[in-house]
């Protein structure tokens, strides 16, 4: 049936979770890029065969408009659902870049196809730039916080001499405890590479 | 400082307690407020638009939901005509164009809408009532192509598009033949309605002009109406992590309800428990999620 594969597409995208991602299925996108130009083929040859029956394209009704009306739909139906792929994708990982930061895990990026990935460094470069104009960090969580500073403990080896905003460098080895600065944790919490000591 | 603080305490204090018991509990209050108004306010919502778009819009297709269905209906046959008459704002063609192009603009916010999209999927049967050459959309047939009169199974986006051009007549889909219906009547909330169709409303509300069901109208908003309850009721009880045999008869739409339901009242759990100390941890919670 015209139009199924790129409803496949649509449907694998839509089992994974809301705002995750899976793989981009360049094979399916392939495959339905293709059933659009046997669509586009075959769209034409009816379309000539109506003009070599001496007939008005506008105006003719008979089977051959049926036929190249059918492809024609099934054709706009394939676009649809190869837009809506791409354009949700490109939202989640527009959203990746507010919740995880400027740099994407190793898993994540996996699943990205060259031009997300493209698109991503271009969205995080205006993002930067943007921010470096009004001098404001929007990144940052929205809710002020009682006390700037909070007590975190490292889960993973960062590694050390990381810069923090007061000019300090910190060495942050695997099951260590620090005080740091809400703004400075953040960014390592978020990536899941610290967690917050509570109580 | 320290008095200060507690002086406008007990200020608010006295001023919440004319109006709550607590100041924790008006959340709760508002949260009651609106879930129990909601099914209303979509009511008398949904009920202007016979007046803005009269009846002839039936013809049309699409007048997008049960309830705007069921307003046209229950507008009285004097009614109506009054309606069409004198709708002296506007004439019948700039009604006509006006409710076509809202229409148009619907369609297109809906673009890029995965669900809207696998919902299209859904298939109808049809036949054909003109011939078309040079396509294999008939299964049965050898030859690519189509005689008049052969009935084929069509996705619903085909069929539409389709029928809109006289091309094909749409019968009902079997999700809404007279055994559901009268499953529905029995026991609505108890009908399996996923294995039928998973967007069993929107589905409904797209065909229903189509196929010029008038009753199918009727059918999801009794099937809505008593269903809506039942999930409402068990998103906010305590046994819904053992309900997952309910999960399974639910259309999309209606899990959609659920989790917005459950959602809410686990925001305003968190909200209760207070903090800015929770909020990171949540926080934390979330994007570790998305980051596996």
């Amino acid at each position: 049936m015209y139009g199924r594969t790129a409803c496949q597409l649509v449907k694998e995208f839509a089992s994974g979770d809301k705002g995750q991602l899976v793989s981009f299925n360049s094979d399916l996108f392939q495959q339905v890029v293709a059933e659009c130009s046997q669509h586009h083929l075959e769209l034409q040859s009816l379309i000539r065969k109506i003009q070599e029956e001496g007939l008005d394209i506008q105006t003719a009704r008979n089977a051959d408009h049926y036929g190249a009306l059918i492809h024609h739909l099934a054709l706009v139906r394939n676009k649809r659902c190869l837009m809506a792929y791409v354009f949700n994708r490109a939202e989640i990982i527009r959203n990746l870049l507010w919740k995880i930061g400027h740099v994407l895990p190793q898993e994540i990026e996996e699943k990205l196809c060259h031009t997300e990935e493209e698109h991503f460094k271009k969205h995080s470069t205006a993002l930067k730039s943007y921010m470096s104009k009004v001098m404001v960090d929007l990144t940052v969580d929205m809710v002020p916080p009682k006390d700037p500073y909070i007590k975190v403990r490292v889960l993973d080896d960062i590694g050390d001499g990381i810069l923090l905003s007061d000019d300090k460098t910190a060495n942050f080895a695997c099951h260590s405890m620090h005080l740091l600065k809400r703004t400075d944790a953040e960014q390592f919490i978020s990536r899941g590479q610290m967690e917050e000591l509570t109580g | 400082m320290a008095t200060k603080f507690s002086k406008s305490q007990n200020f608010q204090g006295k001023l919440t307690l004319v109006f709550f018991p607590k100041i924790k509990h008006l959340p709760f209050f508002i949260f009651i407020l609106i879930t129990s108004l909601l099914p209303s306010f979509i009511l008398i919502s949904l009920r202007r638009s016979p007046i803005s778009y009269p009846t002839h819009s039936l013809n049309n297709p699409n007048p997008h939901s049960p309830i705007t269905l069921f307003a046209v209906h229950s507008v009285s046959p004097f009614r109506r005509h009054d309606l069409l008459r004198h709708s002296s704002v506007y004439s019948f063609d700039e009604l006509k164009r006006k409710y076509r192009s809202s229409r148009q603009k619907d369609r297109m916010a809906k673009y890029y809408d995965i669900d809207d999209i696998i919902m299209e999927e859904e298939t109808v049967s049809v036949i054909f009532q003109k011939a078309a050459s040079g396509v294999g959309i008939d299964p049965s047939s050898e030859m690519d192509f189509i005689e008049t009169g052969s009935k084929v199974e069509l996705p619903f986006w085909l069929a539409h598009e389709l029928q809109l051009r006289q091309a094909v007549s749409v019968n009902v889909p079997s999700c809404f033949d007279q055994k559901t219906r009268l499953e529905i009547q029995a026991d609505s909330a108890g009908v399996d309605l996923r294995s039928r169709c998973p967007f069993f409303y929107d589905f409904g509300c797209k065909i229903a002009p189509i196929v010029g069901d008038r009753t199918i109208g009727f059918l999801l908003l009794s099937a809505f109406k008593s269903r809506y309850k039942e999930i409402l009721t068990k998103a906010h009880s305590v046994a819904f992590a053992a309900g997952s045999k309910f999960w399974t008869i639910l259309t999309k739409e209606e899990i959609n309800l659920y989790e917005t339901a459950q959602s809410a009242m686990a925001s305003f759990k968190k909200w209760r428990m207070g903090g800015p100390r929770f909020q990171i941890a949540a926080v934390l919670g979330r994007k570790r999620k998305s980051t596996e």
